[in-house]
């Protein structure tokens, strides 16, 4: 187990080294000038040369790269091209807000999501079972955006249920605005993670285990709490780990959408700036959060299933 | 409701106003209409404002932003402001208590008395003006600014509170948009100096009505009444402004009651014009930012002069305004708005098919002419841009429509990417402006070309007017100055102007906005109604 874990381990570095280079490169690649956006419009040649030499956007590729990560080594993620403040303030400041959005969004998809798909498998082919089908496709095809959209329009302006914009400050006003953008990221993932958790379920209770415990008369009840579900329910943590990523770029949509701070728009508005310090160190953050939720998943995947478990150990 | 604002700021007429009642007050001097310094008057409540970026740098010699205009305002003191709520630009007292013209060279100043900085800053002084001036004016800080003071000497300190403003030349943008701008923010020298000779989000003093309280970037900035502020009534304690890029999310979010005031989208103007929502009110302004499509004449296919001047003669400028802003705005006349000096009139040039085809005869390519317009992807640009596309049809030149997001658009015309702006052709093109035509003109001298002059265009007589007319005191001769730039710009077929970008405000009822003529808010002048 401590082996896979180590191999996992560096097998993450390397996604974060591979991530961090290719971002470097496209960055490149696209036309733009941060020193122009810095700067304003009134600024000369030599005040833009200037700019560059500071940022060191003058030296090639390769010395940049090799510059960011030896910063990177030292904890510094460089400095905002804009305002000069330390990327890594700016990163973190937003990081908390984007988080609990997909806390949220996780929230919202995982528990209906799991009632839907235990209750579609218990009662196969009956109603519940045809309505959730119709219900997650209907909503997977929408995208967030829409959704965020149309939520807006009814539970914050014709309902005024809901605030429209902002993060909010204190515990119950931030949780208060995190409710529609939760929904708006979430929703769509309750009828995917509801049907893949039907299947799970149906494809273990064929299982010798299952018919054993039906043989020895327990109840329906007992056998998929303590049988099934502890078995079906694995695939979905893989499923989560990834939709995890999935919800962190749709979160944009819903930054942009609801007026909230977060990584998403962060970036977003980085990369329209051409804020390149900004951009790698928000990606960078984002992708070891991704790759330590998906390392965390494989883990805990492998330490859940006792066939995994003994594989591994042998 | 729909305010016009047709009148214009001069600086001889704004003059003429000072000496009149410097002349009724028996002082020899021009003192401002009011410069009593003011009791703050505690009303409390918060003003949640919607802001359309977030700041970037606060230094009154390195600002970028509108946005930062608009909080470095509130934060520091300046030499002068504009009016608000009013139809026309008209300067008043900040910093300054007076001023007087000695000559075109000279101009002395008197500041209020008990301007007080934060911290152990101590009070305004007229040293403190003459350093802030000469801190933008200097080459070696090299501010992007230092035109604001192209011709500035020197300021001579007289007194206390008085000193002299000596020019090498006259300078006309001087009372228009130096002083009453964010280079006539007078700052202490032990700050700035301590702060290590400049700094950006985090200023090291206070002198003006608000101070930061607190700054999330990208989410808020809490401005808290400065308690050391006297010259002006204060109304709101706290002015939270909320950076939201997307107009229509800021839409959303004031009829969803988070906001007080919001900037809409141009395109919005028409819809909250006739239905406000409940409990608000809308205000329309003549924005003074302008919008055109530009020809680039260095680019091969767009050298003949005849085909450039098909292009203008055969675009339909009222449609395409039309559809752009949903018939928010109306064609311009030229890229100075008629609340300035040298606003035009009437274009040379008028929609004509007929000559349009004739001329792209003459010139050999008669229906084999197939164009690009580059355009930032809004719909707004888009919009424009389908109708020129529809309206060059006509005339037999195929233009196919290339959208970019907006980093990527900006650098099009930029020489420092290669050879590219050489391969721009049609182009939509807004920029924002100052109260002064020298705003407006000065980005399409040779000197920009590949820089922001994506026309390549190259007129020596535009030059020397550019120059001449940031000297010229007289009204008049200025106005005519301006006027024969546009002229100059028109006739190289290198423009079509299309209009002047109007701006629409939702403000809560509750909200007594104080507003530019031009519909920028000041937004410490505010008051609850």
């Amino acid at each position: 187990m401590a082996l896979y874990f180590i191999k996992r381990l560096l097998l993450s570095v390397l996604v974060v080294v591979i991530v961090i280079v290719a971002l470097f490169l496209l960055t490149y690649a696209i036309p733009g000038d941060p020193a122009r956006v810095a700067l304003g419009p009134r600024a000369n040649a030599e005040l833009v040369a200037e700019f560059r030499q500071r940022m060191g956007l003058d030296q090639p590729l390769l010395v940049q790269l090799y510059n960011f990560f030896t910063s990177l080594l030292r904890g510094d993620l460089g400095r905002d091209a804009v305002s000069g403040e330390p990327v890594l303030n700016t990163v973190l400041s937003q990081l908390p807000d984007t988080l609990y959005l997909v806390l949220g969004s996780v929230i919202v998809a995982l528990i209906p999501g799991v009632l839907l798909g235990i209750l579609s498998a218990r009662y196969r082919g009956g109603i519940i079972d045809r309505i959730s089908s119709v219900l997650s496709v209907s909503v997977m095809s929408v995208p967030a955006f829409v959704i965020a959209i149309y939520l807006l329009l009814v539970f914050s302006i014709q309902l005024g249920w809901f605030p429209a914009i902002g993060a909010g400050t204190g515990f119950w006003d931030r949780l208060h605005r995190l409710v529609l953008p939760s929904l708006a990221l979430g929703l769509a993932w309750i009828g995917y993670i509801a049907r893949i958790l039907r299947a799970s379920i149906l494809e273990e209770m064929n299982e010798g285990h299952v018919r054993t415990a039906r043989a020895f008369g327990l109840s329906e009840n007992k056998i998929m709490f303590d049988y099934v579900l502890r078995i079906a329910i694995l695939p979905m943590i893989t499923v989560l780990g990834i939709g995890i990523g999935q919800m962190l770029s749709s979160a944009v949509f819903a930054e942009v959408v609801f007026g909230r701070p977060g990584i998403g728009k962060l970036v977003f508005d980085a990369i329209i700036s051409r804020n390149y310090p900004i951009v790698t160190g928000a990606v960078l953050v984002t992708t070891i959060f991704f790759v330590i939720v998906n390392l965390a998943a494989d883990l805990l995947v492998a330490w859940l299933n006792p066939k995994v478990r003994h594989d591994l150990s042998r | 409701m729909e305010r016009n604002n047709k009148n214009t700021l001069t600086r001889r007429g704004f003059i003429g106003t000072g000496a009149t009642l410097g002349a009724a007050a028996g002082l020899g001097a021009l003192p401002f209409a009011s410069s009593a310094i003011a009791e703050s008057h505690v009303e409390g409540g918060i003003l949640t404002a919607r802001v359309y970026a977030d700041i970037s740098n606060l230094d009154p010699a390195f600002w970028t932003s509108e946005v930062d205009s608009l909080v470095i305002r509130c934060l520091f003191a300046h030499s002068m402001g504009y009016e608000t709520g009013v139809d026309a630009f008209e300067t008043k007292p900040v910093a300054m208590k007076s001023y007087e013209i000695i000559d075109e060279t000279h101009i002395g100043f008197e500041l209020n008395q008990g301007i007080m900085y934060s911290g152990d800053y101590g009070e305004m002084t007229a040293e403190d003006a003459k350093y802030s001036f000469e801190r933008i004016a200097d080459p070696e800080l090299n501010s992007p600014y230092k035109e604001d003071w192209a011709t500035l000497d020197h300021v001579e300190v007289t007194g206390k509170y008085t000193g002299v403003i000596v020019l090498t030349e006259p300078f006309a943008p001087l009372f228009t948009t130096t002083l009453p701008g964010v280079s006539g923010v007078i700052l202490p020298q032990a700050a700035i100096e301590a702060a290590g000779g400049q700094f950006s989000v985090e200023p090291p003093v206070y002198s003006g009505p608000y101070r930061i309280k607190d700054w999330q970037p990208k989410t808020r900035l809490i401005l808290e009444r400065n308690p050391d502020w006297t010259l002006t009534d204060v109304a709101y304690d706290e002015i939270h402004l909320i950076p939201i890029e997307d107009p229509k999310t800021a839409e959303l979010g004031f009829e969803a009651g988070d906001l007080d005031f919001a900037e809409i989208s141009v395109s919005s103007i028409p819809r909250y014009m006739s239905n406000p929502p409940a409990g608000s009110t809308f205000e329309r302004f003549d924005g003074l930012a302008y919008y055109w499509m530009g020809i680039n004449e260095l680019n091969d296919q767009l050298k003949d002069k005849n085909v450039r001047r098909a292009i203008q003669l055969a675009v339909d400028r009222k449609t395409v305004v039309d559809a752009s802003s949903l018939g928010g705005a109306e064609p311009a006349a030229g890229i100075i708005a008629p609340a300035l000096i040298g606003s035009r009139e009437a274009n040379l040039y008028d929609r004509d098919v007929e000559e349009s085809k004739r001329l792209l005869e003459e010139a050999g390519v008669a229906n084999s002419l197939n164009l690009t317009i580059s355009i930032q992807q809004t719909a707004e640009n888009l919009a424009a841009a389908q109708v020129i596309q529809a309206n060059l049809a006509e005339v037999g030149i195929q233009v196919t429509i290339n959208q970019y997001e907006s980093g990527t658009y900006w650098s099009l015309g930029s020489k420092d990417e290669g050879d590219q702006y050489l391969d721009i052709q049609l182009f939509l093109m807004r920029f924002s402006m100052q109260p002064d035509p020298s705003w407006a003109t000065m980005w399409f001298t040779p000197q920009q070309i590949g820089v922001w002059n994506w026309q390549g265009f190259d007129n020596a007589e535009f030059a020397e007017l550019q120059e001449a007319a940031q000297i010229e005191l007289d009204t008049e001769k200025r106005d005519e100055m301006y006027k024969r730039m546009q002229d100059l710009m028109e006739e190289s077929g290198d423009f079509v102007f299309l209009n002047f970008v109007p701006v629409g405000s939702l403000v809560r009822d509750t909200v007594n906005p104080a507003l530019r003529p031009d519909g920028v808010p000041v937004f410490y002048e505010f008051e609850p109604s």
